[in-house]
């Protein structure tokens, strides 16, 4: 089932929580709503499922208007932040309970009603755990178990709330993979609210980045982290590494630096910041390329493979972080306290009153 | 300040704590155990068994005869049946006003929660004058009421009412709380699942809340058959029509008639330890289900 918001709005007294939203949602597909804290997101989820009803807009099912309808009507399944699990219920009940409340023409017989309900906790591998109650049960079982109970009405959508925001990282992780999985069998559309954007990029086939009520970016997680549009994008996804200058007729000047931005020839000496990505940054002993400046390593985090290093440009005294293989790192065999040249492979600019934004990409010779 | 901790928190390293640096010192809990238990022997336990001697004092025959006088037993009837009344009538309005009160945003929800606590705040003779002022020959509805025969002030339905007043914060206040803190979750998981606003409520929201309600009908009920202030203003005090237990037992006392006072004053008495023994069950189990909902709450 297709999904479609148009402009939909609304407000909790003088707070705009969506402010003219319109996004779609393709049938059988994982999409994710990332935002901060109070981007709207869940407002935006509950309006879906008709927990919450917008000011203005509409919102479609398969092209069908169900603003309106009461969330009984929409089939969806919602998954609810703190699971929402009945506490007074065995894992068996919370299941079967969808399934209970239907109207008696269509309320499956009790063996029916067991079947199912057995088989929704194995998918969940929760089979062995049928008489338990949900305080009896992990944070990752519990999430578990709400999953199986919203899938047992046969949903149409699946909307979850911030489905792994309380749970421990490791629990979360396994359980980011395991719900992938769960999608690519069952294959039902399904939305999920995160402010997670390592989660929304890892399992996500679509992700919309969504900031103070309104959407920034709609796109797959690999335009997302390569290509952001707006700047809160930019700072939003990953780390990054910012610069603020002016540009003019095409020129930025950033501190002494001075990059040919095409793409603004426009812009008369408009104030800008410029975007580089920790790993966009290059290393070396000597100046490459005509861009390259000389900065103080500050300090070096070698775990892992990629080794984070702390960089201090005299210039202006602020602090930049510099992402290299560790194999490099040993290469250059740079400590702290080294002076260091720095020059950037990639650098996006943007223009502060949002008329422009320009890329420059500058390959560096090793 | 930063000088002065390095020492203190090193002195408490160096030592390892024992029982006796996070107590008072063995006297002092002597004395102030001895000085809880003495107050509660003097003020609650020694009226309770003057009560109780002096009931039986002219033995068990006497007693009886007390508790089956037909005033005694009009009494006992007519406290029961207000009892009976205001738990009832309290527990749909408990229900409603908790529910309205913590599962919906509405304007006037704060004056809403003033309102309910007001009878706690009002001495109960000002309810019961509250009560004559307004019905009374002489109030606001009297001539409208004495128009078409309606008796409520000095009759029954001027003693339900007053109680009524007096117990109706008890429910609500006993589910306010428990339901907030439960939220709607629950409510909201249901709805998802399909389930109408009947069902939620009774699988969902009512097991939740089954033991604090439990708790609001005992302490409700306790309250309605021992009020006094209130129903003495607007019952007329008319022998064997309009009189509460425990205003009978004022009569009898009235009247010199101390051992049958003290008998009918030994049912109240009863009725208190049973709400006592019923609600320290219920507080344990409370805890238990508290308990149990608990563990691992936030991995």
């Amino acid at each position: 089932m297709d999904i479609s918001i148009c402009n939909v709005t609304k407000k909790f007294g003088d707070f705009k929580a969506l402010d003219n939203i319109s996004l779609e949602i393709k049938d059988g597909e994982l999409f994710a709503l990332l935002g901060p804290s109070g981007s709207g997101k869940t407002t935006l989820l509950r309006i879906i499922a008709g927990l919450e009803f917008p000011d203005s807009g509409n919102i479609l099912f398969h092209g069908r208007d169900a603003t309106k309808s009461p969330l009984r009507e929409r089939q969806v399944g919602f998954v609810f932040q703190h699971f929402a699990l009945f506490r007074h219920m065995t894992i068996f009940e919370n299941v079967a309970f969808g399934l209970r409340v239907k109207p008696r023409g269509v309320r499956p017989s009790k063996k029916e009603i067991r079947d199912r309900v057995m088989s929704l906790l194995s998918l969940v591998q929760l089979d062995q755990f049928s008489d338990r109650y949900p305080s009896q049960l992990s944070g990752g079982q519990r999430q578990r178990v709400a999953l199986a109970r919203a899938l047992a009405v046969e949903p149409k959508v699946m909307l979850l709330d911030e489905p792994f925001g309380s749970l421990d990282a490791r629990v979360r992780a396994e359980l980011r993979k395991w719900l992938r999985r769960l999608h690519d069998d069952l294959h039902i559309t399904s939305v999920f609210v995160t402010h997670d954007q390592e989660e929304a990029l890892e399992v996500a086939d679509r992700v919309a980045v969504t900031n103070n009520g309104k959407v920034e970016q709609i796109g797959t997680p690999y335009e997302i982290y390569n290509n952001p549009v707006t700047p809160f994008v930019y700072e939003f996804i990953g780390n990054v590494n910012l610069f603020v200058g002016r540009v003019s007729q095409g020129v930025a000047f950033m501190g002494d630096v001075r990059l040919q931005v095409p793409e603004l020839a426009h812009a008369v000496d408009s104030p800008a910041t410029a975007y580089v990505r920790p790993h966009d940054l290059q290393l070396s002993h000597d100046k490459r390329g005509e861009i390259s400046l000389m900065a103080n390593v500050v300090s070096i985090r070698d775990v892992g493979p990629v080794a984070r290093i702390e960089i201090k440009y005299p210039g202006n005294n602020k602090i930049y972080e510099a992402h290299i293989p560790t194999e490099r790192l040993a290469e250059l065999n740079i400590k702290v306290g080294d002076n260091v040249f720095v020059s950037a492979r990639r650098v996006k600019v943007f223009l502060n009153d949002g008329t422009g934004q320009g890329n420059l990409d500058m390959p560096l010779g090793e | 300040m930063d000088v002065g901790k390095q020492p203190v928190t090193e002195e408490i390293i160096r030592k390892p704590r024992t029982i006796n640096d996070l107590t008072e010192p063995l006297f002092v809990r002597i004395i102030l155990t001895v000085i809880a238990l003495a107050f509660l022997g003097l003020f609650l336990v020694m009226p309770l068994v003057v009560v109780f001697t002096e009931a039986f004092s002219r033995g068990i025959a006497t007693y009886i005869a007390s508790i089956v006088d037909p005033d005694a037993l009009a009494a006992i009837r007519l406290t029961l049946l207000t009892a009976a009344i205001s738990v009832v009538v309290n527990l749909v309005f408990g229900i409603a006003a908790a529910w309205a009160i913590t599962k919906f945003r509405f304007p006037g929800k704060g004056f809403l929660i003033t309102l309910i606590d007001l009878p706690f705040a009002i001495s109960p003779v000002v309810a019961g004058v509250i009560f004559v002022l307004l019905f009374g020959l002489r109030g606001w509805f009297g001539p409208w009421l004495s128009e078409h025969d309606i008796k409520i002030i000095f009759a029954i339905p001027g003693v339900i009412l007053a109680t009524l007043f007096v117990t109706f914060p008890f429910i609500a206040r006993e589910l306010i709380p428990l339901m907030q803190s439960q939220g709607i979750d629950e409510e909201e998981a249901a709805l998802t699942l399909g389930a109408n606003g009947i069902q939620t409520f009774f699988r969902v929201t009512l097991p939740n809340i089954k033991w604090g309600l439990l708790y609001g009908v005992i302490l409700c009920n306790a309250r309605a058959m021992g009020e006094f202030g209130a129903v003495s203003v607007v019952s007329g005090h008319l022998r064997g029509q309009t009189i509460t237990l425990p205003l009978h037992v004022e009569i009898l006392y009235n009247e010199y008639k101390f051992s049958a006072a003290f008998a009918v004053a030994s049912l109240l008495s009863l009725l208190a330890l049973i709400t006592i023994i019923a609600r320290s069950i219920l507080e344990w189990r409370h805890s238990h289900q508290i308990k149990a909902d608990r563990p691992g709450g936030t991995d």
